[in-house]
């Protein structure tokens, strides 16, 4: 093991990957703290970017997004009230109450060394427990494979939100969006309709860009002007680190409880940042002597929510690396940057790739020192930008979306397809339809073809998907993974009924 | 919801109409599953899937009649400023076509501006400030430390 963590760490100490980590960890303390803008948008933009980067470089930036896209979400969540991200949607409950007390430097201190404790203890769990999950998966078929895939695609369900029928529909889209084109086994080109952009395929990145960036951008038009009546003017920025960090481990069972929800959130596919924040909270809210000074501007508020979403980060990066199923949007598009870099991800990942896999790790673990020294010492820069007016905003990063879909293969037609999409999610969600289980089915729907074929066509027999034991236990927690957000809102509806 | 029926009915449509396109591919080979083998799947599990939202839409509307007050001008009052976004985005698309890169972006970024901006003249200079330097800093840092070519116009 420590031959294989100082392999990654020598992977990851050379000046460029240090330089995007640090300058992706930078990119996503601003997407985080703008609100509208989400880390998803955030790494759905720089992915092109990548792609003139060494695969390591363009993976370090990406965990810099999501590691300072994780903790930056606090900065507007705790000054104006309005969480930059929905992961830090349970920071506010306290974090706001206290900067009006006066202690907006404190509370902003306090959520930054909560996202580092809870991010570092989540790196710990991904460093130990990716690996066994990766060589147990080395034994796997192509009924392992599809069975895996299966369950990959079964997150659809529990992404679903409101109506899974229409999870489920926009899985569909994605998996159908990735049969266009050349036919992986056979070569055959496969509803081109003899236009030759689509003889290639839908490229990845611009469908990306153009359902997270381009839809997203679009919908903060609707609210015209981005309200700024709960802004506290001139906020008391100064705040003690020691004294907070004292405060943060004079609640040791808050911290790692918050982290260890944060974590199994984040490996549970589908479930992410956004429900571990609220969760933790709520356990804290709970497992507190004082449960009714919650919501009043105390720490424990902040340290939960905030210590939960960072190890959400490490907690998702551990199916991503180990299996090469992406637990949300995000780990999604950083397995898509792997994909453009040709590296094609799943249990084979570590064994071929292993200093790009444990450089990733210890990226995850050196973003949380560049994003709690980049946030404590730029807060008065981060909370200018929270009050940038939308109309710069929106009209230059339409122009970054452009360019990024057309740069990957210079192919004018890719540009079409950021707008054909942009168009298309923007109504997706207008009428309530998920857009992650899309790209999900972009991702996954190769996988699931090439493998569903390969087993048929090795033996016609079905139930090898059923007495394999490997493959078996995938469909079961297939099974568990559909059922299980029935089962949640039976709870909740009979929680409501009482 | 009404719009989940048209939804649905759309949804049936194509994929219908995908199906067909599936027999175009060559037939399977011996032993192997051809190409049309996944999709077929697909589009059948799409068009029930379609069904099923027009069906739900008829049970909703049991529980909870339908909105009856639609109004499109009130929803395109509503959606205006991104209506007019996408319609700007879309000149600016064939615009890069014709004017390349630069050009059809320094128009782009200009007018999307001035017309999402509150306070329009008082906000010009900024608007054009910030349009130029953001094109130019794109334009040649793609081109020259990125080396990456951005689409050059037929006319330019």
């Amino acid at each position: 093991m420590l031959d294989l963590i100082l392999l990654g760490l020598k992977e990851i100490f050379q000046p460029y990957p240090l330089i995007f980590l640090f300058f992706g960890t930078i990119a996503g303390i601003v997407v985080g703290c703008i609100p509208g803008f989400t880390v998803t948008m955030g790494a759905a933009l720089l992915l092109p970017l990548t792609f003139g980067m060494k695969s390591i470089e363009g993976l370090a930036a990406m965990i810099g997004v999501l590691v300072g896209g994780l903790a930056g979400g606090q900065i507007s969540g705790i000054l104006i009230g309005i969480p930059g991200t929905p992961s830090s949607v349970a920071t506010v409950f306290d974090g706001y109450p206290m900067a009006k007390k006066g202690e907006a430097g404190n509370a902003l201190c306090l959520g930054v060394w909560a996202s580092f404790f809870g991010g570092i203890i989540s790196a710990f769990l991904l460093l130990f427990f990716a690996p066994p999950l990766a060589s147990m998966a080395l034994k796997f078929g192509p009924w392992e494979f599809f069975s895996l895939v299966a369950f990959g695609l079964t997150i659809i369900a529990s992404l679903s939100g409101e109506s899974l029928l229409k999870g489920l529909i926009s899985g569909l889209l994605g998996l159908i969006a990735a049969t266009v084109g050349a036919d992986p086994i056979t070569g055959v080109l496969r509803f081109d309709f003899g236009i030759y952009g689509l003889s290639g395929g839908f490229s990845f990145l611009p469908v990306l860009i153009g359902l997270f960036a381009f839809s997203e951008l679009m919908s903060n038009l609707e609210k015209k002007e981005r309200s700024t009546e709960k802004l506290i003017l001139n906020p008391n920025l100064s705040f003690s680190s020691p004294k907070m960090i004292r405060t943060i481990f004079s609640q040791p069972v808050n911290l790692i409880r918050s982290s260890l929800i944060g974590a199994f959130i984040g490996v549970l596919p589908g479930a992410g940042a956004s429900i571990s924040n609220i969760l933790s909270y709520d356990q804290a809210m709970k497992g507190s002597k004082y449960p009714e000074k919650f919501g009043t501007g105390i720490p424990d508020g902040i340290i939960a929510s905030e210590s939960a979403n960072n190890a959400t980060g490490g907690g998702a990066l551990i199916p991503a690396m180990a299996l090469g199923v992406p637990g949300d949007a995000v780990t999604a598009i950083m397995l898509g940057a792997l994909i453009l870099h040709g590296i094609q991800p799943g249990p084979m990942l570590i064994v071929e790739f292993p200093g790009l896999v444990y450089g990733v790790i210890m990226a995850f673990f050196l973003a949380h020192f560049f994003m709690a020294g980049v946030q404590l010492y730029g807060i008065s820069l981060f909370v200018r930008l929270t009050r940038l007016p939308l109309y710069i905003l929106v009209p230059s990063i339409v122009v970054f979306c452009v360019v990024g879909s057309f740069a990957i293969h210079n192919r004018f037609f890719d540009i079409w397809v950021l707008f054909i999409f942009g168009i298309l999610g923007y109504l997706m969600k207008k009428f309530g339809f998920p857009l992650t289980p899309l790209i999900l089915g972009i991702i996954l729907g190769p996988l699931a073809e090439k493998n569903l074929r390969r087993a048929l066509q090795t033996s016609s027999d079905l139930s090898l998907f059923f007495t394999r034991p490997i493959s078996l236990i995938f469909l079961i927690l297939a099974l568990i993974s559909i059922l299980y957000p029935f089962y949640q809102r039976y709870k909740k509806g009979k929680v409501k009924q009482n | 919801m009404k719009a989940d029926r048209y939804i649905g009915i759309i949804l049936i449509i194509f994929s219908a109409f995908m199906y067909t396109q599936t027999f175009k591919f060559p037939p399977a080979m011996l032993g192997t599953l051809g190409a049309g083998f996944f999709p077929k799947i697909l589009f059948t599990l799409l068009g029930l899937a379609g069904l099923g939202l027009i069906i739900g839409s008829f049970i909703q509307n049991k529980k909870r009649p339908l909105e009856k007050t639609f109004s499109l001008r009130v929803a395109l009052q509503r959606h205006s400023l991104v209506i007019l976004s996408f319609v700007l985005v879309f000149i600016y698309i064939v615009a890069m076509h014709f004017l390349g890169f630069l050009w059809a972006t320094l128009g782009f970024m200009i007018s999307l501006m001035w017309f999402l901006s509150p306070r329009k003249i008082k906000s010009l200079p900024l608007i054009i400030i910030i349009s130029c330097g953001l094109t130019f800093v794109i334009y040649y840092s793609f081109l020259k430390l990125l080396q990456i070519f951005l689409p050059e116009g037929v006319v330019f």
